[in-house]
Parts: C-alpha cells; sequence; structure tokens
C-alpha cells in the first residue's frame, strides 16, 4: 500500500482509537461514548457511520454483523475491528507528528515534565 | 404495569406536591397523559361499582379518583404558574393542595386495595387490550417515523439496519429514563446533527458514479 492511502484525517484516526479502545464491542452507540471520552467531542452517530465507511473503505477496518436482536427492532449490530493496514495508518500518523513538532519544543517540554 | 403500582403511581403525584417536587411530578404526568383516556373508563367503573356496593363511602374517595390525573395536573399547573411568576403560592391554598393530596394518597391506596378485589376481570381486560401495544414498560419498540423519514434516504443501505438499530438502542435509553418528550428532542437533534455529513457522503457517491460513468464511455469511445 503506497504512503498515500495511509493518509487519515482528524476524525478518522479518532475512530480508529476508539475502535482499538473498545475492542470486541466497538459498533456506533460504544464508539460514541469513546469519542466523548477520548476527545470531549460531542457526535452525531451519522457522522460516525459515514466516518467508518470511509475507513472501511480505504481498507483499514473490517466490519461483521453481530444478531438481530428484538430490543433493537429486530436489527443487528455491525460490530468494527482496525486491521494490519489500519494499525499501520495509525503508527504513521503518529511518526508524522513527530517529524512536525519542533525539536526545541520537544526538549522544553520534557524538561517542563522533568520538573 | 398492575393495578396496584397504577393506583400507586397516582398516589406519588400526590406526594410530589405535597413535597413540591415539581419537576419530578411533571416527568411522571407526561408518562401518564398518553394513556389516560384508557384509564378513565376504569376509574369510573371502579366509582361505580364501589357507590353499587355501598362501600364508597366507605374508603371515603374524594371526587379526584373519577379523574385522578386531571385534577393532579390542575395543581400542577398552579405551583408551575406561581414558580413562574415568582410569587409563592397563597399558604391557606397551599395547605388545602397539601390536605387534599395527603388525602388523594390515603384514599387511593385504600381504594387500590379494594380495586384489586372489585375490577379483577376488567384489569385483565384492559391489559390483554394493551398488551400489544405496550409491553409493560411504556418504551416503544420503533423509532418515530416522521423523524426517521427525513434522513433515512440517504443512510447507505449496508449501513442502515446498524444505524438505525443504533439510535433505536439509545432512544429507548432516554425514554426509559427521562420520558418520552425528552426523547423526542434527542432523537430530533441527532437526526439533524446526522443529517449534513450523509447527505454530503451520498453527493459524493454520486460524484463517484458521474466518475465512473464518464469512463465507461471514454473507454467505449
Amino acid at each position: 500500500m503506497g504512503k498515500s492511502n495511509l493518509y487519515l484525517g482528524e476524525f478518522e484516526e479518532l475512530v480508529l482509537l476508539a475502535i482499538l479502545r473498545v475492542g470486541d464491542n466497538a459498533y456506533g452507540v460504544t464508539l460514541r461514548e469513546a469519542i466523548e471520552q477520548i476527545a470531549g467531542r460531542k457526535t452525531s452517530l451519522g457522522t460516525i457511520y459515514t466516518t467508518l465507511d470511509r475507513l472501511e473503505s480505504k481498507g483499514f477496518i473490517d466490519s461483521r454483523q453481530g444478531e438481530k436482536t428484538e430490543e433493537r427492532g429486530g436489527r443487528a449490530k455491525t460490530f468494527f475491528t482496525v486491521n494490519g493496514c489500519g494499525q499501520e495508518a495509525l503508527s504513521e500518523a503518529e511518526r508524522a507528528r513527530r517529524r512536525l513538532i519542533p525539536a526545541e519544543s520537544l526538549s522544553w517540554s520534557s524538561v517542563g515534565h522533568g520538573l | 404495569m398492575n393495578r396496584l403500582t397504577l393506583t400507586l403511581k397516582t398516589c406519588r403525584y400526590a406526594v410530589g406536591i405535597v413535597t413540591n417536587l415539581d419537576g419530578t411530578m411533571g416527568a411522571m404526568i407526561q408518562e401518564l397523559k398518553p394513556i389516560r383516556s384508557r384509564l378513565l373508563p376504569i376509574y369510573k367503573e371502579a366509582y361505580i361499582e364501589l357507590e353499587r356496593q355501598g362501600v364508597r363511602e366507605k374508603f371515603d374517595l374524594c371526587e379526584g379518583m373519577v379523574d385522578p390525573l386531571n385534577a393532579l395536573m390542575g395543581y400542577h399547573s398552579i405551583f408551575s404558574h406561581s414558580k413562574k411568576v415568582g410569587k409563592h403560592v397563597d399558604p391557606e391554598l397551599r395547605s388545602e393542595v397539601t390536605r387534599k393530596a395527603l388525602g388523594w394518597y390515603v384514599d387511593s391506596y385504600k381504594a387500590a386495595l379494594t380495586l384489586d378485589k372489585l375490577l379483577g376481570n376488567s384489569w385483565e381486560l384492559f391489559e390483554a387490550e394493551n398488551a400489544q401495544e405496550d409491553d409493560g414498560s411504556g418504551v416503544p419498540h420503533e423509532l418515530p417515523k416522521q423523524l426517521v423519514k427525513i434522513v433515512a434516504f440517504f443512510i447507505p443501505r449496508k449501513r442502515r439496519e446498524a444505524l438505525l438499530g443504533d439510535w433505536l438502542e439509545e432512544y429507548q435509553d432516554h425514554y426509559h429514563q427521562y420520558g418520552r418528550k425528552y426523547a423526542d428532542t434527542w432523537l430530533s437533534k441527532e437526526v439533524f446533527m446526522s443529517l449534513w455529513p450523509l447527505v454530503r457522503a451520498w453527493l459524493t457517491s454520486l460524484g463517484s458514479l458521474h466518475y465512473v460513468h464518464e469512463l465507461l464511455k471514454r473507454i467505449s469511445r
């Protein structure tokens, strides 16, 4: 996969991290809760699902259908997992961020933390 | 919800007035309002039956028993209004309301026990009639159709089931915890917040289709 394909938007990154954080039970509702916890950002399920669609078409996540339940009006949940490409994309985004941070600010922040 | 708990719910309205828990009372009134028309015949039947058996006086049922919800809503609005205009309820009126409310509480409790004996059959009939539309918790099994219609067209087919299911799950939670009004408001907000991302994704997919169409046209040339 070329590097350009590993490009991740800010919200896409957040959704990937939320999937990793939630684990096996990652579906719309739990992902929304995780995003609120991670980033303190309120978001709609419509936004989350369009992002999940994009991530799936980029090949970063896989989805599987759960069982239909009566509480959900006979509708199944769709669970999401981050695959190898998704993890690689996250690492690449992290590396790019590190490269962008000026060395001086890194040293100053480490001095600050040391104090 | 059985008859006894229903009557006790009515009693709790009375307690709500006594303790002046306006918010709680308002929420409870909202909860019982939708089934009020179905409750009335039962209360009336109870009233008539108790009278026929000559025991109504014994239980000292107040007028409110005919339509307790209506009476309580009246008192609730007095409190709400007084709160809005920033004036205290006249102490005399307040003690009158308190006395009546306490009276209802005691009377309704006695009545509930009597009703259990007198109206067993009609209550079972009532429960059977409403069993299909109400599972006892009062929580709906479907999302309000008008709201979903607005957005359903733009939800991709492969995500429709999951998204509507997630919405229903959360809608039911809100309904259960805070009542119908809150759940409806939450869903409206959710639908409108979701509208733009879904429309944008839909437009993008249309754009891609156009691109594929153009590509096919070029290849066929």
